[in-house]
């Protein structure tokens, strides 16, 4: 392996099995044994397929792609939340993986901004004392100081967002996952939030990012992957990496829209 | 320099397993997430009120008046005290029945955690048993001393053995969160088997009746029943005085043992596909 990869991925494949009339319950299980119309129908569903890529610390990597192509499947393979189905994912051991926490997934809404960001940095393992060293900088950063000891319920999709951010920002991840951060803030917190990747890569950590915006992915990004039904198409610099997805959509939009 | 090119050490995500010892370890290393989800529960269970404490106390008393009713003044059966000895053994069940219930559900509410940060996901059941034995614990630091005040201390020496009996517990209750969080994510009626089993179970627990009201040779089929000996356990310590025996002892161990190595094992083998099946 290359000094300096964080991420190899090789022959990547994941197939997710795709249960019909399958039921979450065992009595209607055990009813299955007997008559057929509970029995389940199996139907697999190639996510991704043989996959191969080099990442080095320090590059910051835009997936693009249409929806259902594959490239939220990797995230997820990356952050060791699914296991693949055949190849291989090395990821750097040493590295510290940092995702956004889905808003509303680990936030609590009854609870305060300050309690919810000391309960989002304690998911990644750090002790109490290097929280309470975190926590100034997670406020300021977030911008939410007047706020931060109201209940989240309070907060706008916004406000939960920056809080939600600003936690992924202060714990320095290694490799930082981002899955479609812009679609929701204002100008001031894309801003905010370009920077501070911009900042996190001058100091060698990478990124992969997701998103369907060029403008975001030109702003982030020095390579651009491809992927298309669930295969890399495309693997190189970010201009030629947008104009070869711009293709692919065009063509894909005249097959689906019939001729006028 | 940065930490991530010093160390070419990889992790293969096709390949890596957690083992038993990843869970004692993921529980030590991430036990600041863990105190937060329990302090969480408990903020969300009393948030600025002193009515949640005092409906949390209730249950018990309820239970214990309705029992001391029924077996002392209609069936008028079990010993003096009455309503002393019930509500240890009330307390401690209680414990392990709201733990149990609540596992079935505790990988479900963290189902938006699970999907999108890796941290060890037996941290889960294990803060829901934690929080209830902080409740356990908090009924037991209200109620012990005005029970000894209204019914008088037995010797106290022996409640130096509390502490081992409830950690025996607590592993016991902690393999079979383990265990019922994992299965309910696959089977989601798995939480009717378990509140149909828990109701057998109270029966089959001497919680309302002294292990001794029962012939010697029912005894042996009670102790079989596995919170019997730590219920029994807690009447020796706290309503006669004495040291539990070392067969209780024995028991006590042995079902811990069990339900921790059948849990933790079983949770091993389902959690790999719990981010899918959430």
């Amino acid at each position: 392996m290359t000094p300096g990869t964080v991420i190899e991925a090789r022959h990547l494949s994941k197939h997710f099995i795709l249960r019909r009339n399958r039921s979450p319950e065992l009595k209607v299980r055990v009813l299955s044994m007997v008559h057929r119309k509970h029995r389940e129908q199996l139907e697999e569903f190639e996510a991704l397929r043989d996959l191969s890529l080099t990442i080095r610390a320090g590059e910051a990597i835009g997936l693009v792609g249409r929806n259902g192509s594959g490239k939220s499947t990797l995230l997820r393979l990356v952050a060791g939340l699914i296991r693949p189905t055949s190849g291989h994912l090395l990821v750097a051991r040493a590295a510290r993986i940092g995702t956004m926490v889905d808003i509303g997934a680990g936030f609590h809404s009854e609870l305060t901004g300050r309690d919810n960001a000391r309960l989002t940095a304690s998911i990644y393992g750090f002790s109490r004392t290097e929280i309470d060293a975190l926590l100034p900088g997670i406020i300021e950063y977030s911008g939410l100081e007047h706020f931060i000891d109201q209940p989240l319920k309070n907060y706008s999709s916004g406000m939960q967002m920056r809080l939600g951010f600003a936690v992924s920002a202060q714990v320095e991840p290694d490799i930082l996952l981002l899955d479609e951060i812009f679609a929701v803030g204002d100008a001031e917190f894309q801003a905010k939030c370009l920077a501070t990747i911009q900042g996190l890569r001058a100091r060698g950590k990478t990124i992969l990012f997701v998103s369907h915006s060029p403008e975001a992915v030109t702003a982030v990004c020095d390579r651009v992957c491809v992927l298309d039904d669930g295969e890399l198409r495309f693997d190189g610099s970010v201009g030629e990496g947008l104009a070869f997805y711009d293709g692919l959509r065009q063509s894909a939009e005249r097959i689906v829209r019939p001729r006028r | 320099m940065n930490r991530v090119a010093e160390g070419a050490e990889y992790l293969d995500r096709a390949t890596e397993r957690s083992t038993h010892a990843d869970i004692a370890r993921g529980i030590i290393r991430y036990r600041e997430l863990l105190r937060n989800l329990v302090a969480r529960d408990l903020q969300l269970k009393y948030r600025g009120s002193l009515l949640g404490l005092c409906w949390s106390l209730m249950n018990p008393i309820v239970l214990v008046g309705a029992s001391t009713f029924a077996f002392k003044y209609i069936l008028r059966v079990g010993p003096e005290r009455y309503p002393f000895f019930v509500l240890i053994g009330v307390l401690a069940w209680s414990f392990f029945t709201n733990s149990a219930n609540m596992s079935t559900r505790s990988m479900m509410d963290g189902a938006g955690l699970i999907k999108s940060v890796r941290f060890p996901r037996a941290i889960l059941p294990i803060a829901t048993v934690l929080f209830n034995l902080a409740q356990y614990l908090l009924a037991m630091a209200v109620y012990l001393p005005v029970m000894l005040v209204i019914y008088g201390a037995p010797q106290v020496l022996p409640f130096v053995a509390f502490p081992a009996v409830l950690l025996l517990q607590v592993l016991f209750t902690a393999g079979l969160a383990m265990l019922l969080s994992v299965a309910t994510v696959y089977f989601r009626d798995i939480r009717h088997l378990v509140e149909v089993a828990l109701s057998v179970l109270f029966w089959t627990t001497p919680v309302l009746y002294p292990l001794e009201q029962a012939g010697e040779s029912l005894r042996g089929w009670i102790l079989l029943s596995p919170l019997s000996p730590f219920i029994v356990s807690y009447h020796r310590i706290f309503f006669e005085g004495a040291w539990p025996e070392p067969l209780l002892w024995l028991l006590m161990s042995v079902y811990a043992a069990l339900s921790l190595a059948i849990g933790s094992t079983v949770f091993l083998a389902l959690e790999d596909r719990l981010g899918e099946q959430l």
